[in-house]
């Protein structure tokens, strides 16, 4: 089996991008808390949701690229 | 330390917990004359007690009584040799007849245990307390309303105790579950339910067929008014304290011998309702072919319900969510639901998941399976009030009078389960 090789710059990417989506998923929180006027404290309680949303974006996040991904290949073959 | 001695104490630690500065303790005032209080001021008297019916009951509280330090069982009464016989076995000092009127004339009994068949209680509850007897007689106090009437004037013209076998009365949850009713936590009153169901044929083993009736008494209308005076007479009291004292107006009512097609002549399956001048309804349902619910008391209120069999108290609004959990359900029903088929209407309204919120510590919950009495359900802490009542010769308070309202509309929701029609109920006490 051949060994794969995962360059630095890609693993920072991903980090990065991980760090985006746990961003994003904070955002959401806060906007959900003022606009449902829940406690402000829910920032830290409902971290585990916010994990969740995380995951969901980062997931939601590797699709994209990889449909763009598809979507070049066959335009490259064409 | 004893067993009951252990019981007692934690009912009035959990008593006086419950009823410190408690705007409810006044719709229970029987609750005031059962004291540790009371408890030192009797301390090395006894009761010298008589019970008159060794069946079942009368042995269970017979038990509970031989480990209370209060009493004294000086004579035991049953005209059914074999009851009398495992009687005796528990209390050999007691002295023993086959005719009450015997007892009743025994100078070394204070007070008498009453738990005969009910078509008995009345002429046996009058005598008793003609003969200077303290007296206790098992619930429902009779068997019929004008017998009801008689023995509460009998008892009205005397200066003895009159006790009945409701030991709701003394389930210090009850008195929680009332103070949160009266300050409103649940809102406005709107409907009571109260519901008790088993799957046992309701007999008791008979030694010959001859002996059928006496011992299967609770089963002939002869001697029995059903499920409504053997059951239902427990939880009627709710609606009363629930409702303030105010009493029900009406009663209708349905039942049939459903499942257990034996030769018993009352219903094995009872539906009763009651109304209150108000409106609000008060249900008792009972089958005996189905025990999935146990049984059930619950005080429904426009913003909340108690659930008095387990002392828990649920809120009408729906159970707190997060800002994130109620975005990612409207992100999800607005994924999930179709608005062409899915409106409010059409959607089920199942119960709810609310666990609720306990409101007494160490509840102490009864499926009501027990066909002669539960442990913790206030039994033993009757008898002990009882004990205390015949040693000070002080009447507990309203206690007849929530034992004749509970009577008289177990009664009438009988009549009107047989008789299927509407029955009004008379207003005000008969003394």
């Amino acid at each position: 089996m051949k060994d794969l090789t995962i360059p630095a710059s890609r693993v920072r990417t991903e980090l990065w991008s991980l760090a985006v989506c746990f961003g994003i998923a904070v955002l959401i929180n806060l906007g959900s808390i003022i606009y449902y006027h829940t406690p402000f404290y829910e920032i830290f309680t409902q971290i585990g949701y916010t994990v969740v949303v995380t995951v969901i974006l980062y997931v939601a996040w590797i699709l994209l690229r990889l449909l763009v991904l598809l979507i070049r290949k066959a335009f490259r073959k064409a | 330390m004893s067993m009951d001695k252990m019981t007692r104490k934690d009912f009035f630690a959990s008593l006086g917990s419950i009823v410190a500065g408690s705007t409810a303790l006044a719709a229970f005032p029987w609750l005031t004359a059962c004291t540790p209080e009371q408890d030192r001021l009797i301390k090395g008297e006894t009761a010298r007690l008589g019970i008159i019916g060794t069946g079942s009951r009368g042995r269970f509280h017979l038990a509970n009584l031989l480990l209370d330090s209060s009493a004294k069982i000086t004579a035991l009464c049953d005209d059914f040799p074999p009851h009398l016989e495992e009687a005796a076995a528990l209390a050999p000092e007691a002295r023993c007849y086959s005719d009450y009127r015997k007892l009743l004339e025994d100078p070394e009994v204070d007070g008498v245990i009453i738990c005969t068949p009910l078509n008995l209680h009345a002429r046996m509850t009058i005598d008793a307390i003609v003969a200077g007897k303290h007296t206790f007689v098992e619930k429902a106090m009779a068997y019929t309303p004008e017998e009801l009437t008689e023995m509460c004037l009998a008892w009205r013209r005397s200066d003895r105790v009159l006790m009945v076998g409701q030991q709701r009365l003394y389930d210090p949850k009850y008195v929680k579950a009332m103070e949160l009713v009266h300050g409103g936590a649940i809102g406005e009153v709107v409907g009571i339910r109260n519901y008790w169901y088993r799957n046992n044929d309701w007999r008791r083993e008979v030694p010959a067929p001859e002996h059928e009736r006496r011992i299967n008494w609770r089963l002939y209308s002869a001697s029995s008014r059903g499920l409504m005076t053997e059951l239902a007479c427990h939880q009627l009291a709710n609606g009363g304290w629930a409702m303030g004292g105010i009493q029900p107006v009406s009663v209708c009512g349905n039942g049939s011998i459903l499942f257990w097609k034996d030769g018993r002549e009352v219903f094995d399956n009872v539906a009763a309702i009651f109304q209150y001048p108000n409106g609000v309804n008060m249900t008792f349902e009972s089958i005996i072919s189905n025990k999935h619910f146990g049984m059930g008391e619950q005080i429904l209120g426009s913003q909340g319900t108690i659930d008095l069999v387990r002392g828990v108290m649920y809120s009408e609004e729906s159970i707190p969510r997060s800002g994130l959990e109620q975005l990612l359900r409207q992100i999800e029903q607005g994924i999930l639901s179709n608005s062409a088929f899915a409106g409010t209407s059409w959607a089920t309204e199942t119960a709810s998941n609310d666990k609720g919120l306990r409101f007494v510590d160490h509840v102490v919950v009864n499926d009501g399976a027990s066909t002669v009495g539960a442990t913790g359900d206030g039994s033993v802490e009757l008898m002990h009030a009882f004990c205390q009542a015949v040693i000070t010769g002080a009447q507990p308070e309203k206690i007849v009078e929530e034992a004749y309202w509970s009577t008289l509309l177990s009664l009438l929701g009988d009549r009107a389960t047989r008789e299927k029609t509407m029955l009004e109920i008379p207003g005000g006490l008969p003394w």
